[in-house]
């Protein structure tokens, strides 16, 4: 049974520009989903879609069972979902540790050991950290959260091959022994190939291609 | 993590910004604090000067009128005029005071010329005037014992004798007297010294023979015994024409005494009568109440009230006050434009952190929040940092100010009529003989001081201002979905 369900979207950027066309999917809790296609195909809206930062033109998106607007957009983004950004956005005035515990509901450290920051690491200047050690803290944020749901958009894109097989190392097993249902935007073949299911989107269609 | 966990890290964090924020609230609070503080102090020092000046009205005959004029023929010397309106008596005063609300006291007083004798029948060794007479004693000492005379001032209740309310006698020892007391006196301390005498003891007043004698009288008939009560000091240097008429040597006693002396008063009543009012501001609706009251004839009297001359007196204090009401304005104005200039730009800023924190699923309340307790929080350091320099700033400059125009407003008083010269020195009777006293002024007693009030006053309009400007800020950014947002971010 799906965790999420996109039921029926369609988006339009100022009534006009159909970026999403009646795409239909399903995301299972425990798995790990790759969506890929073109740039500005509509991948990140998409993500933003099921992460509760927008709302659909049309159509409806479910958690759960439950409709998102029926949820509140904001209370579906604190207690479902977590996101991890391309561009880590950490807060810049908090140390990886603080960074952690801003939305976290479970206990920070042992979060950020498991994604590989030492403890002297966790109490530095986040933006003294490398790009990879800061996507780190950005998984190991969402991680925290405790939420069933992981949006990462592009989340190895600004990383290193090692690094990003380390982040995706960590992606998966979220999905599978974590049982999250993780959900990554991605132009990288490398990832998309680790996902257990990757969903195409092309011309404001989406199509499963693997899974 | 809470939002005031955030705000304190990102205050103790980002210190260039918080610092920078901190001196536009410093500067603003300190300035808005010291022209209030500088105000207040105007305000003060207004009420002080509408006090010392303006909470007296003077009640006296209306003799310019020549209706009011009753002549009677007088032995072989001729007619004696006299004002036939109704005379000033104690009981008049006692019928306004207890008719219109708002006066504290009255004291009516009348000035005569006695001769005062101890009870051995010398008479009293009197206070010689380091001033010269001016050929006036020279003059005198052909006439007996007219040159012994002293200044006896009848009056209805000494404790509110404008001597002794302007600070320029201060009863020494003893007590005051009321019109109900049976042949009181009042004498300086220095005159009783002088002749031995002490409070409890008796003196006489008399007519001088030299009077006495020009109208057919026998000056033993109008010895009057008097029982000396009190003894004042004066505070400051006066001078007389003549000097045995100087304030040392006056007697202060009622009207009774006074007629039982000088006979030849007739029927003549007190001068003048002078009302001490509650509340200098209400001078001008109590003159009107006198003025309606029905049993008053109010042709027969003319109301002297200082009101417009405390007005002119307080007119530098009123500009200043005026201009610091439009100073604080302009400040708190443009200090809340700044402030929100400053705080929208930090908001740009921070759209990032903003669009993360929405995406973490915080409230947009919580984020507001946190920009507002960030903002507060350096406004409580600024704010009570700004007690202490406005302070030292009000002092300075508004002490400085003040002095200016409390200088301007001595000078302005020393033209006033009433009760100072424009030598500065102060007359409580206008009359020619009467003792003038060297100015004390007392209205350039001025103290600027940021009061508690005004601090809470300014903490509270500061953090109004505050929070405005932070929702003014956050505004924009919270109007954004939260995608706008991240978009705004990529």
């Amino acid at each position: 049974m799906s965790l999420m369900e996109i039921q029926a979207v369609r988006y339009t950027y100022d009534g006009r520009r159909n970026v999403l066309k009646s795409v239909q999917a399903g995301f299972e809790a425990g798995k790990m989903y790759a969506i890929v296609g073109p740039s500005g195909c509509g991948k990140t809206t998409l993500l933003s879609l099921l992460g509760g930062l927008d709302s659909p033109t049309e159509g409806k998106i479910l958690f759960d069972g439950q409709g998102l607007e029926t949820i509140g957009l904001a209370v579906h983004r604190k207690n479902n979902v977590a996101f991890i950004f391309q561009s880590y956005n950490l807060i810049d005035y908090l140390t990886p540790q603080e960074n952690v515990a801003l939305t976290s509901r479970l206990p920070p450290l042992p979060v950020l050991e498991r994604v590989g920051i030492t403890r002297e690491e966790s109490r530095r200047n986040v933006l003294k950290l490398s790009g990879g050690q800061q996507q780190r803290v950005a998984i190991a944020r969402a991680l925290a959260s405790d939420a069933r749901v992981i949006l990462a958009d592009e989340p190895t894109g600004n990383l290193d091959e090692d690094t990003a097989a380390g982040i995706t190392a960590v992606l998966k097993e979220c999905a599978h022994q974590m049982g999250q249902c993780v959900v990554i935007v991605t132009h990288s073949a490398g990832l998309a190939k680790q996902a257990d299911v990757v969903l195409h989107l092309r011309k404001g269609e989406l199509r499963a291609e693997r899974g | 993590m809470s939002f005031l966990h955030r705000a304190f890290l990102y205050v103790t964090r980002k210190r260039t910004k918080s610092f920078l924020l901190f001196c536009i609230l410093l500067g603003i609070a300190t300035l808005v604090l010291s022209a209030a503080a500088i105000q207040s102090a105007a305000g003060t020092a207004a009420l002080n000067v509408r006090q010392a000046l303006g909470g007296i009205f003077t009640l006296q005959q209306n003799t310019s009128d020549p209706d009011k004029w009753i002549s009677t023929q007088v032995g072989s010397f001729g007619t004696r005029s006299y004002y036939g309106g109704e005379p000033l008596t104690d009981a008049l005063a006692r019928r306004i005071m207890d008719g219109v609300a708002g006066i504290r006291g009255y004291n009516a007083t009348y000035t005569g010329y006695t001769v005062p004798v101890d009870a051995n029948g010398n008479i009293l060794e009197l206070l010689e005037s380091e001033d010269s007479d001016g050929g006036l004693a020279s003059l005198l000492a052909g006439l007996g014992d007219f040159g012994s005379t002293v200044a006896t001032v009848a009056a209805t209740n000494t404790a509110f004798d404008s001597y002794f309310t302007g600070g320029y006698l201060n009863l020494t020892e003893g007590r005051h007297f009321t019109a109900a007391d049976e042949n009181p006196a009042i004498i300086s301390a220095e005159l009783a010294a002088q002749n031995g005498l002490q409070v409890g003891d008796r003196i006489t007043l008399r007519m001088s023979e030299h009077s006495a004698s020009i109208r057919g009288m026998d000056a033993g008939t109008t010895t009057t015994e008097v029982t000396i009560v009190g003894l004042f000091r004066a505070t400051a240097k006066s001078t007389t024409l003549f000097s045995n008429w100087s304030m040392d040597n006056t007697i202060f006693t009622t009207l009774e005494v006074l007629k039982a002396a000088r006979p030849d008063m007739g029927d003549e009543s007190f001068e003048q009568i002078q009302f001490y009012v509650d509340d200098p501001g209400e001078l001008d609706r109590i003159v009107r109440d006198v003025n309606a009251l029905p049993d008053l004839d109010p042709t027969d009297f003319t109301v002297s009230v200082d009101s417009s001359d405390v007005d002119a007196v307080t007119r530098p204090l009123a500009n200043i006050d005026r201009l610091l009401s439009i100073f604080i304005a302009l400040t708190l104005g443009v200090g809340a434009a700044v402030l929100c200039l400053v705080l929208s730009l930090r908001m740009k800023e921070r759209v990032r952190e903003s669009g993360i924190q929405l995406a973490l699923g915080i409230s947009k309340k919580a984020i507001v929040a946190q920009y507002l307790a960030e903002v507060l929080l350096i406004a409580v350091l600024a704010f009570s940092l700004a007690v202490v320099t406005s302070g030292f700033v009000a002092d300075t400059i508004g002490g400085r100010l003040l002095e200016n125009a409390v200088s301007d407003t001595a000078q302005t008083a020393a033209s006033d009529p009433f009760g100072t010269s424009l030598d500065g020195e102060f007359f409580a009777d206008t009359s020619d003989f009467a003792p003038a006293f060297a100015g004390s002024n007392p209205l350039t007693k001025i103290e600027v001081e940021v009061a508690p009030r005004m601090a809470a006053g300014m903490f509270g309009a500061g953090f109004l201002m505050i929070c405005a400007a932070v929702l003014l800020a956050a505004a924009p950014v919270l109007r954004m979905k939260p995608k706008e947002i991240l978009s705004q971010m990529s």
